[in-house]
């Protein structure tokens, strides 16, 4: 069948507007913004490039830049290993059940982000369902500062919040690999886990590195995490971001800092990308 | 001997390792959940017994039923518009040949990459420039972009599986290009149709930051939550968690059934 | 051939929904102000609708209800806690009647000429506001005109668990809270506002003007509290939360509101003041120049000055209140925790000074501004 173009234009054109409009622009904007300045509660469109002198310059917003990236690449790498698995297993070991272990870890995506992060604080507290479960155990006999000042309970509950969006790619790569490969490989003498190694990971590589990516792009703009489970200095480039587009009052200084974040995540991950691609070939 | 055997061959540490990523998936979830039934306004353990005095008091809030309906009303927009856009640009991505597709659905995906308080900024830039203020209705435009991608994703993957042949078939038969859609295209899609629809409503139901800069004084539900946390802390925010819980879960049980066979 | 019809497409709807979201946009303009002279006639405001952007729960929603009813007035209320928010909103042109004035930001409000001049010779409510809050001089330009009244106050103790932290006699010096001890025991809030203030009181600095050394060494002690400290509370409920959770035991800028909260989940918690002082805050309203209504507006806030309405926004909001005639009615009720005398009878009380530096600091003396590049250092933990 040959679809008639313009039917094809009208039927791709409502779309191709709304992300022109909803999408583009406020994104294009959001560049815009970065080269104004701020005065008297007012962004005056008055071309400056200080606020990304202000964003590369300031070892305040290396530092930030610094942990975020370390934080988020800790948490991805975290989740990719966890999640590659995970798939793995309900792929191919308990295959029979995989569609509502897959369909168990889709619904764990909702319930809503906030109220999660105040559960993350009952189970980390001083007095919480972790330290009471260690404590009564014997494992240990002082409560852990889980709570306190280290970056440990940010990274756990983002692993815990953004492991779905980790699995959905590697399981959808997986799909194009079938067992009677893994079988072949195992009756060449692999052991379980060698198969894993060395027939699926390279085959499902792309979607590995897909959820690397996703996960450590979303953690790396996160603020609400690090401000309501980090301690005084853990705070990410997301908080600096949301500071400065509420009580900090300075759009302009927010937009450069979040478009240097993007840049920052564009040129690394197309780096990883450019070498996963030459490593599978 | 034959049970032994089957003992033998049962995938232990897969199961073990499975139970153990979904308990820590669950736990929280389960807090919340659990903690939403508490009989004291603490929300720690030692658990003091159940009570249902927080959905009392939630379902009597005007305030949160107010937020309620507006959450409802977000995620039936979004979900309506996002299937309407979805579809046809779906169906217009077939018409293209193999680059044109991969470039569009290329940068069809980006908002779903996107991290989503750099989005919600730059929406917020977006509304004070064109002067329009922040409302409901411009969480709602910005949330449809948000579930756009995800659509887009089943729809193309089920049209991709959709035979042309059967229509070029029906048009052969002579029957009008409306009609053939009517009666050959839709049915195929439409589970995929209505299942993204589902997924895009949970995903509005659930969504916070772009709501959080850009819907003003229209507070969602996720909104009220927060906005409860500065005033009263207490298993209050469970119980609006547990509600909102139960309906995006529900949402995508049954966008995942109608999808499962088309694109799952 | 369609890549061209889309990108055309595209462009066309977009400019269209440009100009159709922009054509929405509410119009600016400029406001109304109070003309008569003498007291306010009610029944002149009958009928009238009163816009309100700033602090939920100070707008006077419950506490003059029947007030309104009894007008036939209505309120309708724009919340934010963001005071930058706010002179924004009303820099563009967004009209409200009244307007939540904080104490640490309210001279930046005022220089910013986001309100009007307050009638108080008209307010028949203004001759019984307690000294301290009359003669304050952050209510005021430098002319000495008053742009704002004062509905409630508090004297910002720090709030501790008891149980957990001895404190004789309630007091402390914030330079205790940089000792090991204290590591990892208590909570501040993100904003140097406090810590600055105490600090530099402490290390004998004319607090709140630093010179530039001076702030140096403030920084570097405010550093080693941060550090001590176990996070940052994002607001007071969150604050009491992690003291009633266990977490921490002590919060440095209190509220005695959080008592009674904690109390409902069984915790008793109590507090004390700084030996560097008090630091309290009060909360105002005034009106905009923006305003489309604003001799009911000046009408509204009389009645939130006045007795019955001051009454019940202390119990609410636990907090003092700044009329004279309703300091005895509240006795014995949650709000009686504060120290009239020391607070605000008396109209040279250092309890509200300033705690930050003002709009115009002299030559040699560190600005605000620099008070937050300096925060923003200690905070990053480079």
């Amino acid at each position: 069948m040959k679809p008639n173009r313009i039917v094809t234009a009208l039927q791709l054109a409502p779309a191709s507007v709304y992300y022109s409009a909803l999408f583009g622009a406020p994104l294009i904007l959001l560049v815009v913004y970065s080269f104004y300045t701020t005065e008297n509660f007012d962004f005056i469109p008055q071309f400056t490039l200080d606020n990304y002198v202000t964003a590369w310059t300031s070892d305040v917003y290396r530092t930030y830049f610094a942990r975020t990236l370390r934080i988020s690449a800790i948490t991805a790498l975290a989740i990719a290993v966890v999640g590659f698995f995970y798939s793995y297993v309900i792929t191919y070991t308990l295959r029979a059940h995989r569609a509502v272990l897959y369909f168990l870890v889709l619904v764990s995506m909702f319930g809503g982000y906030l109220v999660r992060i105040y559960a993350w604080r009952s189970i980390f507290g001083a007095e919480g369902i972790a330290n009471s479960a260690l404590m009564s155990t014997g494992i240990i006999s002082e409560p852990l500062d889980l709570l306190r000042n280290g970056e440990f309970a940010i990274v756990v509950a983002m692993i815990n919040f953004y492991l779905p969006l980790g699995i959905l790619p590697i399981y959808a790569a997986m799909q194009n690999v079938g067992p009677g490969q893994i079988e072949a490989a195992q009756d060449l003498g692999s052991s379980r886990l060698g198969a894993a190694g060395k027939v699926v990971l390279p085959l499902a590589l792309r979607g590995v590195t897909v959820a690397f990516v996703f996960t450590f792009i979303a953690t790396a703009a996160e603020w609400l995490t690090p401000q309501l489970l980090g301690g005084t200095e853990d705070q990410m480039i997301g908080n600096r971001i949301a500071y400065q587009f509420g009580a900090g009052f300075d759009w302009p200084l927010g937009s450069a800092l979040a478009v240097t974040l993007v840049v920052v995540l564009a040129l690394l991950l197309g780096a990883m990308f450019t070498l996963v691609r030459r490593w599978i070939r | 001997m034959r049970r032994l055997a089957r003992w033998r061959r049962t995938p232990w540490a897969s199961i073990l390792y499975v139970a153990l990523v979904l308990l820590f998936l669950f736990v929280p979830l389960a807090i919340v959940v659990l903690f939403s039934f508490h009989a004291s306004p603490r929300m720690a353990f030692p658990f003091q017994g159940f009570s249902l005095r927080w959905y009392e008091e939630i379902f009597t809030d005007v305030e949160i039923l107010r937020a309620m309906g507006r959450s409802a009303i977000a995620a039936v927009t979004t979900g309506l518009v996002t299937a309407i856009l979805g579809t046809l640009a779906g169906l217009g991505i077939v018409g293209l040949n193999a680059r044109a597709k991969g470039a569009v659905m290329f940068f069809a995906m980006i908002p779903m990459s996107f991290p989503a308080l750099l989005y919600a900024i730059g929406l917020a830039v977006y509304y004070r420039e064109l002067g329009v203020g922040f409302s409901l209705g411009a969480t709602i435009a910005g949330q449809i972009i948000q579930s756009l991608p995800f659509v887009l994703l089943v729809i193309s993957a089920t049209l991709d599986r959709f035979r042309f042949s059967l229509i070029e078939a029906a048009r052969d038969l002579g029957a009008g290009a409306f009609h053939a859609f009517r009666t050959i295209t839709l049915p195929i899609i439409l589970p995929a149709v209505l299942g993204s629809m589902l997924l895009a409503m949970a995903l509005s139901a659930d969504e916070f930051i772009v709501a959080f800069f850009t819907a003003g004084q229209d507070k969602t539900l996720p909104l009220m939550m927060y906005g409860r946390l500065n005033v009263k802390l207490d298993p209050s925010i469970n119980a609006i968690g547990t509600v909102l819980l139960v309906a995006t879960s529900a949402l995508a049980f049954i966008s995942a059934r109608r999808t499962s066979k088309e694109s799952l | 051939m369609s890549h061209r019809v889309i990108r055309s497409g595209a462009i066309a709807a977009a400019l269209t929904l440009t100009t159709v979201l922009a054509g929405c946009s509410a119009g600016g303009g400029g406001g109304d102000t109070p003309t008569g002279s003498g007291p306010i006639d009610p029944t002149a405001c009958d009928g009238v609708t009163l816009s309100f952007i700033g602090l939920d729960g100070e707008q006077g929603d419950q506490e003059l209800a029947d007030w309104r009813k009894e007008h036939d007035m209505t309120l309708q209320t724009t919340s934010t806690t963001d005071m930058s928010q706010l002179i924004a909103a009303i820099k563009s042109g967004q009209q409200f009647d009244l307007a939540t004035m904080t104490k640490d930001d309210a001279q930046r409000m005022i220089e910013g000429g986001i309100f009007q001049a307050l009638p108080t010779d008209r307010l028949e409510n203004w001759a019984d506001m307690v000294p301290g809050m009359a003669e304050n001089s952050n209510i005021r330009d430098t002319a000495g005109t008053v742009f704002g009244a004062p509905i409630a106050w508090g004297d910002g103790p720090f709030v501790y668990r008891p149980d957990k932290a001895e404190i004789v006699d309630d007091r402390l010096s914030i330079l205790d809270l940089t000792k090991p001890e204290w590591k990892n025991r208590f909570v501040l809030f993100n904003s140097p506002g406090r810590s600055f203030y105490f600090i530099g009181n402490a290390l004998g600095f004319d607090a709140p003007y630093y010179s530039p050394e001076e702030l140096e060494e403030v920084a570097a002690t405010a550093k080693t509290l941060v550090q001590n400290a176990a996070a940052f509370a994002t607001n007071y409920q969150d604050a009491t939360d992690r003291m009633v959770s266990g977490d921490v035991d002590l919060v440095i800028n209190g509220w005695q509101a959080q008592v009674a909260s904690a109390e409902e989940k069984g915790v008793t918690l109590d507090w004390g003041y700084f030996d560097e002082g008090r630091t309290g805050w009060w909360d105002a309203i005034a009106i905009p120049t923006t305003a489309q209504n604003a001799e009911c507006a000046a009408l509204y806030i009389d009645q939130m000055i006045g007795v019955d309405a001051q009454v019940q926004i202390a119990e609410n909001l636990i907090s003092g209140v700044v009329n004279t005639e309703a300091i005895d009615a509240t006795a014995g009720g949650p709000a009686d925790v504060y120290d009239y005398e020391a607070a605000v009878l008396d109209p040279n009380t250092e309890v509200f000074g300033p705690m930050i530096p003002q709009e115009d600091v002299p030559d040699g003396v560190t600005t605000y501004q620099d008070w937050l590049d300096a925060w923003e250092q200690i905070t990053s933990g480079s």
